[in-house]
């Protein structure tokens, strides 16, 4: 059951846009059903204003590949016909969720042809940004063109070590008018934070969660993975008292992870059940952390890389735990895997693969 | 009997491969065996309990040692290698309906036991089965038969958690190669083994495995109920399985002096 807040949203969403809203209504009798919905992440395009620490997209952006690694990446990038077809099936298959991420959507030229491609009258369009360009004018435009809600980063309440996180003065301050921005021109919010090594029990996090409550704001928890930029600050990687802090806070404040349960539904690691993302090269990765991938959308169906998914031992049965920040076993993998490859994601068959084990990994 | 139904780490040998199950384990999902005395089982019963346990403590002693006999006599020691021998006592309680009892007398005297231990923390219940829950006892997990008994006559069982990372078809298919005296993972007695050890799915530097109630369904036979820790919190919860296998699943089942 929905709490009051979230069923007026939601009783608002069905006036305006009731296709929409049935299918997000359906959502819990599908996972009875067996089937999925997971939450699709679109990375058209990484690129990108800021160079944050942390940034799990960094090894694809082409500042990374065109400078670092002197690579030129000539895979084929995804196309607003392939966004298009994208929808579809993700329509066909009850999908009702779309994150438009990047790099930074809110640089993309085409970002307002990429949700009209989504097609917000199907379906429920998030976008994320660090709110560098998120001024009044910006945050209505984009709620006039259907996008729903945002999810904006903020990682530290203490506005140096913010800017300095993100490598940009000025950014937490531009965090701070968004906010306002968001809220003012009615499009719904979040904040969104990366919870490094042992920043659970400062006294920052938890004037960052109180902050948050008292707005009115859900404050989403990401844990530090060791991938992208984190590779090189395995420090930042948590461990599991950090999460059990975090699962303690949300007992008193708007706090929630990817794994949080929600309504006495306890979903545990989402890795496609819960969330997919689709590469600017197609590839559909079963979490934002993981550079595996689990098959092409220019070679395979939608449906077929989602059962392939959900048939993996590492992905599919339920697990308490979040698998690439937390199972020490299966981040060996990955990096040893990932390691090979200068272009990620891995491609399927090279890293996940039809006889993955997980004894045996 | 046979003597190689279980593995040298307490876990069943499964050799049919029927139904859903991992044939190589990484102990991933672990529980820790409890460091805790008979003395300790003993306190934290009658204390719960209160007037509804009877035994002695020598009472209760000998009735752990005559199952822990039958069990070496019967070649099945090796079950005792997955955690030490957790006691369950069942008190002898009239009831109409095994959810009420499950729901009204066990749950609650599990939070009891699980806040003495955890006053911080709580044991949270939820989407409960009610009375008019249409589920259905699995005939061959002999709960029927610990519920009928404990109506006129209090028990004392000992608990063992040996299916790990089967599928609920596959535990039972091998749970019906052992000896009547045992019960698969009913609400009771898997609930009683957690009010003796309300730690037992809690731990600060991994996780511990979740625990199925598999001896009756939900209102559907591909879900069922469980128990699990949440950081440091405890849960009762239902889930569907639709009759696949986790790594991170686990049925127990108890053995008594019917």
């Amino acid at each position: 059951m929905l709490n009051k807040s979230e069923q007026e949203k939601r009783n608002e969403l069905m006036l305006r846009k009731p296709y929409v809203a049935r299918k997000l209504a359906k959502i819990n009798e599908m996972e009875e059903n067996g089937e999925i919905s997971p939450i699709i992440r679109l990375e058209k395009s990484y690129l990108c204003n800021f160079q944050c620490s942390h940034c799990s997209a960094e090894y694809y952006m082409d500042r990374h590949t065109d400078k670092v690694l002197k690579v030129q990446d000539k895979r084929e990038k995804i196309d607003l016909n392939d966004i298009r077809n994208l929808s579809k099936q993700a329509d066909e298959l009850g999908l009702a969720r779309f994150v438009i991420t990047g790099g930074e959507p809110l640089v993309m030229k085409d970002f307002d042809a990429v949700v009209e491609a989504i097609n917000p009258e199907k379906h429920y369009i998030i976008t994320d940004t660090n709110g560098w360009f998120l001024d009044l004018n910006r945050a209505k435009h984009i709620k006039s063109i259907g996008v729903e809600k945002v999810q904006l980063s903020l990682d530290s309440f203490i506005e140096k070590e913010h800017d300095d996180f993100r490598n940009r003065p000025g950014s937490y301050k531009r965090v701070m008018r968004a906010i306002d921005a968001s809220l003012d021109a009615g499009l719904n919010l979040i904040l969104s934070t990366v919870l490094v090594k042992g920043r659970g029990k400062t006294k920052e996090f938890e004037d960052l969660c109180r902050f948050s409550t008292e707005k009115g704001i859900g404050l989403y928890v990401s844990y530090a993975k060791p991938t992208g930029s984190c590779t090189d600050h395995p420090e930042f990687v948590i461990d599991k008292e950090d999460a059990d802090i975090v699962r303690e806070l949300e007992k008193k404040y708007n706090v929630f992870t990817h794994m949080t349960p929600s309504y006495g539904s306890f979903k545990g690691c989402i890795t496609v059940k819960g969330i997919i993302t689709v590469t600017s090269t197609a590839e559909i990765t079963p979490c934002p952390y993981i550079d595996l991938s689990l098959g092409n959308l220019k070679q395979n169906s939608l449906k077929e890389i989602l059962n392939r998914g959900m048939k993996n031992p590492w992905l599919g049965p339920y697990r308490p735990d979040c698998l690439i920040g937390e199972d020490q076993q299966f981040i060996k993998f990955h990096t040893k895997v990932t390691s090979k490859y200068k272009l990620l994601p891995v491609p399927y068959g090279e890293g996940f693969a039809d006889d993955n084990s997980l004894a045996d990994s | 009997m046979e003597d190689n139904l279980f593995n040298s780490s307490g876990r069943f040998e499964y050799k049919s491969h029927s139904y859903p199950h991992h044939k190589k384990v990484r102990n991933y999902f672990k529980i820790i065996s409890p460091d805790k005395t008979n003395e300790y089982f003993y306190n934290k019963f009658k204390t719960i309990w209160g007037n509804l346990f009877t035994l002695s403590f020598e009472e209760f002693n000998n009735e752990i040692e005559k199952i822990n006999k039958r069990i070496d006599h019967d070649g099945f020691d090796n079950i005792k290698k997955s955690i030490s021998p957790l006691p369950v006592y069942i008190p002898k309680i009239e009831f109409e309906n095994h959810i009420n009892l499950l729901t009204e007398n066990y749950l609650p005297k599990l939070k009891d036991s699980f806040k003495s231990e955890n006053p911080e923390y709580d044991f949270s219940a939820y989407n409960l089965p009610t009375q008019n829950t249409k589920n259905s006892i699995v005939k061959i997990s002999n709960y029927e038969k610990l519920l009928e008994a404990s109506k006129f006559k209090s028990y004392v069982g000992l608990f063992f958690p040996c299916f790990n990372e089967f599928s609920k078809k596959a535990a039972l298919e091998c749970f019906k190669q052992l000896p009547d005296y045992f019960v698969f993972s009913g609400g009771i007695d898997t609930t009683s083994a957690l009010i003796s050890y309300p730690n037992l799915l809690i731990r600060k530097e991994g996780y511990a495995p979740l625990l199925w109630i598999g001896a009756f369904d939900s209102e559907r036979e591909d879900a069922a109920y469980h128990f699990e820790g949440y950081g440091y919190n405890l849960t009762f919860n239902r889930k569907v399985h639709f009759n696949q296998c986790a790594e991170s699943w686990l049925f127990g089942i108890t053995a008594f002096n019917f």
